[in-house]
């Protein structure tokens, strides 16, 4: 199955249609659909959406960015660059293609190679910074995942450069981590890996699903090891894809 | 039903399941795995077996049994938009189960779904053997 394929197939589950045509409201399903796609996409691709009176909007993206976003009530391209083209293209994509998506019937998907050539020096829009915008102020990720890990952790340790550099919690259980970070801390990291500008989190659990699990979140060269009770796993990984913890929005 | 066939059952019925891999976790070797690549890298697939073999075995796996006080079944790994499940095989201790989900699945749906079949893509009465495995007895 093509990639084109493969995204018309999503869309049409979604929208329960087998036609490729859908039906819409579910514009929050499209969204999460095209942030993948936008994440999974290396070579240069046009993606074209159009509704049921043939309006449409164009996403153009390579190397996992939204580089360029054109449709009705989208001003032109103009010169913006760097901060000011992620900018323009969230104001864009929350604005005038939401709206988009939010009133058509039906939208038709099709992908192909661009139109027009890919100037390798724009930088356009990460999808890291898109779903922070689609959050909202209000339901943004927390400044500092790893301060949100230690606050949902029964005990927690934080480590800078892989040095312990604070303590919290019960004393039994930071009593159980410190010979976990001596001995496993490292090898931990090493199958998380890291890139420094995405948080990232590594939680492993027992058979039973009432008991602790133990978790590594990192972002930025720090990290919080933790124990925390199994139900803190939603929020946990919640963490790392930029959403607001529940626990933390209540 | 060969093995091969029951992982693709599994991963074509976890909601968001891309690749899916069967690995004895000593010799770190895919038994067997099916993804919805058209045609998967091995090498990526042997990467995420490698990954569940460090997770899931040697030190570190001893280290985080007892910081939990219970033996580690599963592991869950979310980064840049990737979220990797691996779950240990009730049935067989050095044999797992590694899955690549896409960005917007449910790892805890996922998980649930890959508990209830881990034990049925290589039934207690069928042979264990990698070789057996591979040639999808």
């Amino acid at each position: 199955m093509s990639d084109l394929d493969r995204l018309n197939n999503k869309l049409a589950k979604l929208k329960g249609s087998d036609e490729g045509h859908v039906v819409a409201g579910v514009t929050e399903g499209i969204v999460s659909v095209l942030l993948t796609e936008i994440e999974e996409t290396i070579l240069p691709r046009e993606m074209v959406l159009t509704n049921e009176r043939g309006e449409r909007f164009v996403l153009i993206v390579t190397g996992r960015r939204l580089l360029a976003l054109d449709g009705p009530g989208v001003e032109g391209p103009g010169q913006a660059d760097g901060d000011d083209a992620a900018a323009r293209i969230v104001a864009d994509f929350i604005g005038p293609f939401r709206a988009f998506l939010d009133h058509a019937r039906e939208i038709g998907m099709d992908a192909g190679r661009p139109h027009i050539r890919i100037d390798p020096t724009m930088i356009g829009c990460s999808v890291e910074t898109l779903a922070a915008a689609l959050a909202g102020p209000d339901n943004g990720p927390s400044a500092d995942p790893v301060d949100a890990a230690l606050d949902l952790a029964l005990a927690g340790l934080r480590l800078a450069g892989g040095e312990i550099v604070g303590r919290s919690g019960a004393a039994d259980l930071v009593a159980r981590l410190d010979p976990f970070a001596a001995a496993g801390a490292a090898g931990l990291a090493q199958v998380a890996g890291g890139e420094a500008d995405a948080p990232s989190c590594l939680f492993l659990s027992g058979a039973g699903q009432q008991g602790m699990l133990l978790a590594r979140v990192a972002f930025r060269g720090e990290a919080a090891l933790i124990l925390a009770p199994a139900e803190a796993s939603g929020d946990l990984i919640a963490l790392c894809r930029g959403e607001r913890p529940e626990t933390a929005a209540s | 039903m060969v093995p091969t066939e029951r992982m693709k059952s599994l991963r074509r019925s976890t909601p968001g399941c891309r690749s899916l891999v069967y690995v004895d976790l000593k010799a770190r070797l895919v038994l067997c795995s099916d993804s919805d690549l058209p045609v998967p890298p091995q090498e990526a697939l042997d990467a995420l077996c490698l990954r569940g073999a460090r997770l899931l075995t040697g030190s570190l796996r001893a280290a985080a049994d007892a910081a939990l006080a219970e033996p580690v079944a599963e592991a869950v790994a979310v980064q840049g938009g990737r979220i990797e499940v691996y779950l240990c095989t009730p049935a067989a201790p050095d044999e797992a189960l590694c899955g690549v989900l896409e960005a917007s699945a449910d790892p805890h749906v996922a998980l649930d779904i890959l508990r209830r079949g881990i034990d049925t893509i290589l039934p207690e009465d069928a042979a264990r053997s990698p070789a057996d495995l591979q040639k999808g007895s």
